[in-house]
């Protein structure tokens, strides 16, 4: 390329037409499908449910962590999705439902230490490898959903990889709890919520790398 | 009667439109917003780069990053934002890999330094046939940096316009021929 002129006289000869990017309600269900079927969806089909599944969806305790897990994640899957494509704003549609997500951990986090400290000395009872099973759950919809936003460009590479594995590593997270049986609060803490928590900023990054070098 | 100009805003606004045409394989509306977005571009840059030499390289990164990323415009969006969104990474990018580069720079201090070595006097220095063999060492862009910059006297800034680099291009491509004929001439037994 020599000159302005020159490049596009370039880019304007033989210009092909592109399919536009899908719209953000789209790009927000794609995410929330890759992570919802690849993690809570795989557990289900690998039959690795636990025992007492049909006991714990009676109790409304259960339900909701389980519920706020999945909104956190779709909300997290929301502020990926706006970042995907160029802007020069960090949005209120990035913003607003991060915090939200945020707050949702924030909660799950502090309700799971008090009863822990209320119980006494935390007591990690085995299952130490969640850690890894929460890990292993998100390889393939973090892969895939890099991927997808791969094909955008995002130009907030940290924060587009660290919303975008914060959704999927909460997504995975609510699929541990159809899977794990331990449902004290030392063990949520330690062994599902806080790596989950080590692994979206691990996701900061990841974006950092990956998507610099799409724009 | 003379018309008046067109005002830039209402120049802009038909760029969402543009865009769209563009999307959709239109290469004169293509054509007629990357000639209108340019300018915009460059004032951007211009208010943001301390010399104007990287100028018309940044703003062809730009507007290749903008073709490449076209697909990801949605009309719902202001477009000056996105056009914005990708310029300004760029920028970022630039002033990063320009704060690498100039970390690699070789200073003034440093040549005053190696000057000050009586290895380095004309007595101790290499015969022409040595340094002839040495050159003949490096890839062809290094070594005709070196005749450029430092057998025929041009400045850094001239040789980069001899050569079609940047001058920072040229320091560096400079910088890694020192080492390389460092790395051969210890080779060879010189200390």
């Amino acid at each position: 390329m020599d000159t302005p002129d020159d490049l596009i006289n370039d880019l304007t000869r033989d210009l092909k037409p592109v399919k536009p990017i899908a719209s953000l309600a789209q790009r927000v269900s794609v995410l929330s499908i890759i992570g919802f079927t690849l993690t809570v969806g795989a557990v289900f089909a690998l039959q690795r449910v636990r025992p007492d599944f049909s006991i714990v969806m009676a109790d409304p305790d259960y339900v909701i962590d389980v519920l706020l897990l999945l909104f956190a994640a779709i909300l997290s899957a929301m502020s990926a999705a706006v970042l995907a494509v160029p802007d020069t704003r960090l949005r209120a549609a990035v913003i607003l439902p991060l915090v939200a997500a945020h707050l949702v951990w924030l909660f799950l986090i502090l309700k799971s230490a008090y009863i822990a400290l209320m119980l006494g000395a935390p007591h990690m009872s085995g299952m130490n490898n969640c850690a890894t099973d929460l890990a292993l759950l998100l390889i393939l919809p973090l892969g895939m959903a890099v991927f997808k936003l791969m094909k955008a460009s995002p130009v907030w590479h940290g924060l587009a990889g660290y919303t975008l594995s914060l959704s999927m590593v909460t997504f995975a997270a609510t699929a541990m709890r159809f899977l794990c049986p331990n449902d004290t609060a030392a063990h949520l803490l330690f062994w599902h919520f806080l790596p989950a928590v080590g692994i979206a900023v691990f996701g900061f990054f990841l974006g950092w790398i990956v998507f610099r070098k799409q724009t | 009667m003379q018309t008046s100009p067109p005002n830039p805003q209402d120049i802009a606004q038909a760029w969402p439109a543009l865009m769209q045409a563009a999307q959709n394989g239109d290469a004169v509306a293509y054509r007629q917003l990357l000639g209108e977005i340019s300018p915009v571009i460059k004032r951007f840059l211009r208010s943001r780069l301390f010399s104007d030499t990287a100028l018309d390289d940044l703003l062809q990164e730009i507007l290749l990053a903008i073709h490449t990323a076209r697909h990801t415009y949605r009309p719902e969006q202001p477009f000056q934002h996105w056009m914005f969104g990708i310029a300004r990474h760029k920028l970022i990018d630039y002033f990063r890999k320009q704060g690498r580069l100039n970390a690699r720079e070789v200073s003034g201090d440093d040549l005053v330094t190696f000057m000050s070595d009586p290895a380095n006097t004309p007595e101790e220095a290499l015969s022409y046939k040595d340094i002839h063999q040495a050159l003949t060492q490096l890839p062809d862009k290094q070594r005709r940096v070196m005749v450029l910059t430092k057998i025929e006297g041009y400045s850094m800034a001239e040789a980069a316009a001899k050569l079609g680099m940047t001058e920072t291009a040229v320091k560096v491509t400079a910088h890694r021929a020192y080492k390389r004929l460092k790395e051969w001439l210890i080779a060879y037994g010189y200390t």
